[in-house]
């Protein structure tokens, strides 16, 4: 223990670090070399499209999955070796919240609560109303929707005040109130109470919302691990379009010739300038027009067509370019 | 520990929630109603059987035998059995025998008949049947002839057996059985049978004869100077009885005469006395010395096996009940096959698995739940047996002992105990198929898989085993179902010869290891 706990205190921002992860099930080779870590205090976004290997590695980091090649290690104790230490400080939901049909809710989180160390009756009832569940939880599990189910997952989760909580699509079945509740105590629960929350989707738009960094999976191999702002800097791209709306499309065509430019009959003239120097271009293009005797009556930035979505998904078919943005 | 503790906590607790457990535990206790109820009908039915004539008047009933027969004219004939028939009836008038329960009565049905074909002529028949032939007339046809002649054969008979009854009145076992009926004391029937036993002692050509012939004047010297009461056959040994008037005191000299003749015969090689019936014959002998001399009238062994008992009580009841036991067996299948099989099918089992406690521990947990809660069942038949037994038969015979010869001493045992070891022993087999269930449904992770497999291996081992044996292959015995019934081992009534109790028990180990094995590697290293 106390060299677990000075090894916290030289790293203490690790909380789950993965080196080198390889599985192979049956011929199927399903992960390549996952290498990343997750530090305390954050909200990170496990994303790739389904079959990436997303559920696969988070199976592993919590023990359901053998280890083939690779080292994975929870508050600094390898989950292989030292299973139970590492297990303490994990909580989490993988794949579906299943829980026993012929329980009640309450029944079922006391369940998890005897496997763990000091739950009590008193922080199970406060992590029932934290989930919002407070009214049904004496109801048996057949009577719940998906949603409330989830909820109750997320509820046994976070029961043991874990150091790591890992959730597998945690907003399948949630409404969109219900999104935003659980987007607000995740966040939470990183952000104040130094949780290192680790989050699988195939949804960028939910990532970008919930998460600090997102670590990029496609084909069992690792893209990169990027901050939002990185992501969001990389969608802006490398030009940026300028709608121009004079009195005289033609001839504001004309004078925008040095410059890349298409024509819209009936709304104006798209100038197409580059990122870094957009600014400076767009205010000469603006004086030229005027001082050409034209009437400029608006200048329009155009909004950005590619969207999160979009780099997500040119990220992950780029098989083998991964890595090359931000 | 407090970790185990829970760990199995959260096992009953997901047991017990299930609708299907609630309804084992259910037919448990109706199961404890079924054996006794069972023994409790037989006896009602062997009452009526036994009581039945009691209220007639057995005189009365006589003499209208005897008055009938002797009008009928005789040459419209009166069978050779009803001869004899007339022949009881009158002594029963004579000696006005009114109950069915003296034991005069039975003295006379047990005897005469006996006596009279003793004193049967069949030269005398064999001349009255060729004189009621040369009767026939020729002329008749064939059929007619045929007719004729058997009527012949019966007319014969009976006049043979008329001659007989009235010969026998001569011969000194007539006027014995005439002076016992006379003095109406069974010490007179006691000395009746121990002088004619010393007649043939003198005839003994041997030791070994004489010493044979000792033991049944034993018998009857230890039942005359005892006043046990016995009905029965003069100058033999047979036994007939019935609960109105059953005293251990005559089965316990009984027995301890019929085996220290076989225990004479093997050492002297009269008979056929195998070694294995020499050795029970000289517990028995044991045993038999045991009760008599300190006075024990009751022994629970005598009752509880439903195969040997003379009587039916309450020590029957709990003896039948053992039975239930492998009920037991097929309802633990269910809750072994269902603890496992049921986290996979509903997908439970990755939220069991993610928490802090190894795989293995999870999987011990699991089989002390179903082992332990197999145990609870056992307990609760055993009470319900008991109290429904209590409630059938009274609870007179509660505290008694059963006595048994243990490497030639006598040992008694509070008979509950008794019969609760015997609970625990026909409980290895619950606890082997319960272990296969389990592997089966760890392996298969499908419920219905292991209860199918584990049933059909229950059920149709026992036939599997029966077959093997009567096929002669001799193999078969080392397979677990040849081995699971203990009491039956120990007991040398199994299907192959010579088994061991002590191979028995290797066998089931060696089992028990796979099927361990086998669950172990499944739930600790399989990927979910």
């Amino acid at each position: 223990m106390t060299e677990n706990t000075n090894q916290a205190a030289v790293l203490p921002q690790i909380a789950v670090s993965i080196k080198s992860l390889n599985k192979t099930i049956g011929k199927r080779h399903i992960l390549h070399d996952i290498t990343f870590d997750a530090y305390c205090g954050e909200v990170f976004g496990f994303l790739g499209p389904n079959g990436a290997g997303k559920t696969t590695t988070i199976k592993m980091i919590v023990g359901l999955l053998s280890i083939d090649d690779g080292e994975i290690s929870v508050c600094g104790n390898d989950v292989a070796k030292s299973f139970e230490k590492a297990m303490d400080n994990v909580g989490g939901i993988v794949e579906n919240p299943e829980m026993y049909k012929q329980l009640t809710g309450l029944q079922n989180l006391r369940q998890y609560a005897r496997m763990r160390t000091g739950v009590t009756e008193e922080r199970i009832k406060e992590v029932v109303e934290l989930v919002g569940l407070s009214n049904r939880i004496n109801e048996k599990i057949t009577k719940y929707s998906l949603g409330m189910r989830q909820r109750l997952g997320v509820a046994q989760a976070i029961l043991h005040h874990p150091k790591v909580l890992i959730l597998d699509e945690p907003t399948n079945g949630l409404d969109p109130a219900g999104i935003k509740e659980l987007r607000d105590i995740l966040k939470k629960l990183a952000h104040e109470e130094g949780v290192c929350v680790i989050v699988s989707s195939h949804l960028m738009s939910e990532m970008e919302l919930m998460c600090d960094r997102v670590g990029v999976i496609a084909n069992g191999s690792m893209l990169g691990v990027y901050s939002i702002e990185e992501l969001l800097h990389a969608s802006s791209g490398t030009s940026a379009e300028y709608l121009l709306e004079t009195s005289d499309i033609a001839k504001t065509a004309e004078l925008l010739s040095d410059y890349k430019t298409s024509v819209t009959v009936g709304e104006g003239v798209t100038v197409i300038l580059d990122n870094t120097t957009a600014r400076e271009e767009i205010a000469k293009i603006n004086a030229l027009i005027i001082t050409s005797g034209l009437s400029l009556y608006a200048c329009q930035r155009k909004e950005e067509k590619k969207s999160l979505e979009d780099v997500f998904i040119e990220m992950t078919h780029q098989e083998e370019g991964g890595g090359q943005i931000g | 520990m407090g970790k185990f503790a829970n760990l199995v906590k959260n096992e009953y607790i997901k047991n017990l929630k299930r609708t299907s457990t609630i309804v084992m535990l259910i037919l448990i206790v109706a199961a404890g109603f079924v054996f006794p109820g069972i023994v409790k009908i037989a006896s009602e039915l062997n009452d009526t059987v036994y009581y039945g004539d009691d209220s007639t008047d057995l005189v009365a009933y006589h003499k209208e035998i005897v008055e009938g027969l002797e009008n009928r004219d005789s040459t419209s004939g009166i069978t050779a059995e009803e001869v004899i028939t007339l022949e009881e009836s009158k002594l029963i008038v004579a000696y006005n025998i009114s109950n069915d329960s003296d034991w005069r009565y039975n003295l006379i049905l047990e005897n005469l008949d006996d006596l009279i074909e003793m004193g049967y002529d069949e030269e005398f028949y064999e001349q009255v049947l060729a004189e009621e032939f040369e009767k026939i007339d020729t002329n008749l046809t064939e059929a007619e002839i045929t007719a004729l002649q058997y009527k012949a054969y019966d007319i014969a008979d009976s006049i043979a057996t008329k001659k007989a009854a009235e010969t026998v009145k001569k011969l000194p076992q007539y006027a014995a059985i005439l002076n016992i009926l006379e003095s109406n004391d069974l010490k007179v029937f006691y000395d009746t049978q121990i002088k004619m036993f010393e007649a043939e002692k003198l005839l003994a050509a041997t030791d070994a004869e004489k010493a044979i012939v000792q033991a049944k004047i034993d018998h009857f010297t230890y039942l005359r100077d005892n006043d046990v009461y016995y009905y029965g056959k003069l100058d033999e040994l047979d036994v007939s009885m019935t609960e109105s008037n059953y005293d251990s005191r005559y089965f316990d000299s009984y027995n301890r005469m019929m085996s220290a003749i076989a225990v004479i015969g093997y050492e002297n090689g009269i008979g056929n006395v195998s070694r294995n019936e020499y050795s029970k014959a000289k517990d028995i002998v044991t045993l038999s010395d045991y009760m008599l001399e300190n006075d024990v009238t009751y022994n629970v062994a005598d009752s509880v096996n439903p195969n040997e008992s003379y009587v039916i009580d309450f020590w029957t009841s709990m003896g039948m009940s053992t039975s239930a036991v492998s009920f037991i067996g097929l309802l633990i299948i269910v809750i072994a096959a269902l603890s496992v099989a049921n986290e996979f099918s509903n997908g439970t089992i990755k939220f069991l698995l993610i928490n802090p406690v190894k795989r293995w521990k999870i999987l011990v947990s699991k089989y002390f739940t179903v082992i332990s809660m197999g145990y609870i069942m056992l307990i609760l038949l055993f009470i319900v047996s008991t109290i429904v037994s209590l409630i059938f038969f009274g609870g007179s015979l509660i505290g008694e002992s059963m006595y048994e010869v243990v490497d030639g001493e006598v040992v008694a045992t509070f008979g509950l105990l008794k019969v609760f070891k015997s609970y625990l022993v026909n409980s290895i087999e619950v606890v082997v198929m319960a272990t296969l269930a389990f592997a089966i449904s760890t392996l298969m992770r499908s419920s219905a898989f292991a209860i199918g497999i584990s049933m059909l291996c229950m059920l149709g081992g026992n036939v599997v085993v029966s077959i093997l044996s009567a096929m002669k292959l001799d193999w078969a015995r080392y397979l677990i179902f040849a081995n699971l019934d203990l009491e039956s081992i120990a007991k040398g009534s199994s299907s192959f010869a010579y088994q061991s109790v002590n191979t028995a028990i290797g066998v089931i180990a060696v089992h028990m290891v796979i099927f361990w094995l086998i669950a172990w590697d499944a739930f600790t290293k399989k990927d979910l």
